[in-house]
């Protein structure tokens, strides 16, 4: 037990510099979180203050910022100079991470969605981009369509996404944008939108019957063109 | 496919097109399998993912060399822990590529709270070399050994910071483990340099230290500095001391089954194919330099 409770500590202390500074500075802390023999309590505190263990935060810091860059790359480059700021209040809300990037995505995702809800973020477009790096991740990661009719309907790599913003207006404006700079300002404009990963992304913008059509399977009201451009299951049109 | 001797290459996704490029540079391919799969934790139906197009090209490499597994999951360090899951993924995997050995490191990175679920530290953490570490990992390396029934060599860590008073050295810790624990040692060179260079030891007599003749299989690769430390980065080519270490050792290493080269995908671009190439040339002639009938029979 003795040994486990050491490992927790130990990995606790890399995960978070402040705690790992407070029980420095407070050994008694310790005692009360972990059941540690002397030689291990020693052992950890003389760790905690070895210049190594700045690189034991990095490594661990780094590897946890690994799954963000790799697939909310928009998303953090929106939250620019915030981004800091809201992955470490990420990481200290979910410090028990499995680290399989896609829960770990999934859960930034719904953090950051959390802040936006609470009013702890505003920043434009922001909801629309975690909208469309978390159908693209789904995409990605063959997560499904989710229980809609629309399964039958649209192939493996097409989703039916609504957003406030024209998705190829958001994008553009996000692979352009010079984080020196504000984010531009793009239009509001509501609405549905057939989103297709392959290699690259189309999107596709649709009028409110032929999103219904689609979401309640009633493939005899959908444009043929639809299917011709790919977005639309042959079968299906 | 007969048991490979000779040189391999660590495998990442950059490196598909290497294997047509300069196919006479290898004689096994090493696979750390967790990279290519999506685990959705203990207890969980279908819990490992596996990625078809990933991996239709191991299969397709497959048929081209041996392969052999370099695994981060088993956790050996954790106390109180064993995922069982993840041996039977293993054997599963083992059954369709026919891995001729199997490794994984002396650190830990998976843990369980009272009550919770596994986590992960994000970075393998090191096992204090004392006998109650000790006696757990050797119960883990024969379970393994037993179900996989093939070499399981267990890899020296890399560290930066030391864990003070313990009671076994590093090199008595691991010849016990190895002789108590009926697995390999693992030899990655790199890791001893990037221990030497940052807590100041002589990294030759470090290796003298060690019981060579235990050592299946070595690895190498580069690093770089951040921050006044030496990291394990796997950086690109390898320094030069680590060729000197290589070529050093080789000769004590009568069980020696192959040289794996290490290198992180992301320095692809600064290193090339071509530079992959020369580290692999390199660590050829130095093991054509050393292999004695005993290495290839």
């Amino acid at each position: 037990m003795s040994l486990k409770s050491f490992q927790l500590a130990l990995a606790e202390a890399v995960a978070n510099p402040v705690a790992a500074k407070a029980y420095y500075e407070n050994p008694a802390l310790l005692d009360q979180h972990y059941t540690l023999t002397d030689t291990e309590r020693k052992r950890l505190l003389h760790m905690i203050q070895q210049k190594g263990m700045r690189i034991n935060y990095m490594l661990y810091q780094t590897n946890r910022m690994t799954p963000l860059h790799l697939f909310m790359p928009y998303t953090l480059k929106l939250l620019n100079e915030q981004t800091v700021f809201v992955v470490k209040a990420f990481w200290l809300a979910y410090r028990k991470t499995a680290f399989q990037f896609v829960e770990e995505i999934a859960a930034f995702s719904a953090f950051v969605k959390e802040q936006i809800a609470q009013g702890a973020l505003h920043i434009p477009c922001l909801e629309d981009m975690l909208l469309l790096e978390d159908t693209l991740n789904g995409i990605r990661f063959d997560s499904g369509h989710g229980e809609t009719t629309a399964n039958t309907l649209l192939p493996a790599g097409v989703r039916l996404i609504s957003l406030r913003h024209d998705p190829s207006l958001l994008l553009a404006a996000v692979v352009a944008y010079d984080k020196k700079e504000p984010f531009p300002l793009i239009p509001v404009q509501e609405g549905y939108h057939l989103f297709r990963y392959t290699d690259k992304i189309t999107t596709y913008p649709l009028d409110k019957a032929t999103a219904g059509a689609i979401l309640e399977g009633r493939s005899e009201d959908i444009p043929a063109i639809l299917a011709e451009k790919g977005f639309l299951n042959p079968v299906a049109a | 496919m007969k048991t490979p001797r000779g040189v391999g290459l660590m495998y990442n996704t950059s490196l598909d097109p290497y294997f047509d490029l300069y196919p006479d540079t290898i004689d096994y391919v090493e696979l750390t399998p967790d990279i290519l799969i999506q685990d959705k934790g203990p207890g969980q139906p279908d819990r490992f993912v596996f990625v078809q197009k990933e991996w239709d090209t191991i299969r397709r490499l497959a048929s081209r060399w041996p392969f052999v597994a370099h695994h981060v999951g088993f956790s050996l360090g954790s106390a109180d822990y064993f995922d069982q899951e993840y041996l039977d993924n293993v054997e599963r995997m083992h059954r369709e590529f026919g891995f001729h050995w199997h490794s994984d490191h002396l650190s830990y990175s998976k843990l369980i709270e009272e009550g919770g679920p596994e986590f992960n530290t994000c970075l393998a953490l090191p096992v204090p070399y004392d006998a109650e570490s000790l006696e757990m990992v050797i119960q883990k390396t024969k379970l393994i050994r037993r179900r996989l029934d093939i070499p399981f060599l267990v890899e020296n860590n890399v560290y930066f910071t030391e864990v003070p008073d313990e009671e076994f050295t590093e090199a008595e810790f691991l010849k016990r483990l190895c002789a108590e624990g009926d697995c390999g040692f693992l030899l990655d060179l790199h890791n001893v340099y990037v221990n030497a260079r940052n807590f100041r030891f002589d990294p030759v007599a470090f290796v003298d230290s060690l019981d060579l003749q235990t050592v299946q299989e070595i690895h190498i690769a580069g690093g770089n500095e951040i921050g006044g430390m030496y990291l394990d980065s796997h950086a690109g080519a390898c320094p030069d001391e680590v060729w000197e270490l290589l070529d050093h050792v080789l000769p004590q290493c009568p069980q020696l089954r192959g040289i794996t080269f290490e290198f992180d995908e992301s320095y692809l671009p600064q290193m090339g194919f071509e530079g992959v190439a020369e580290e692999l040339i390199i660590a050829k002639a130095l093991w054509d330099k050393h292999k004695t009938q005993q290495h290839v029979a």
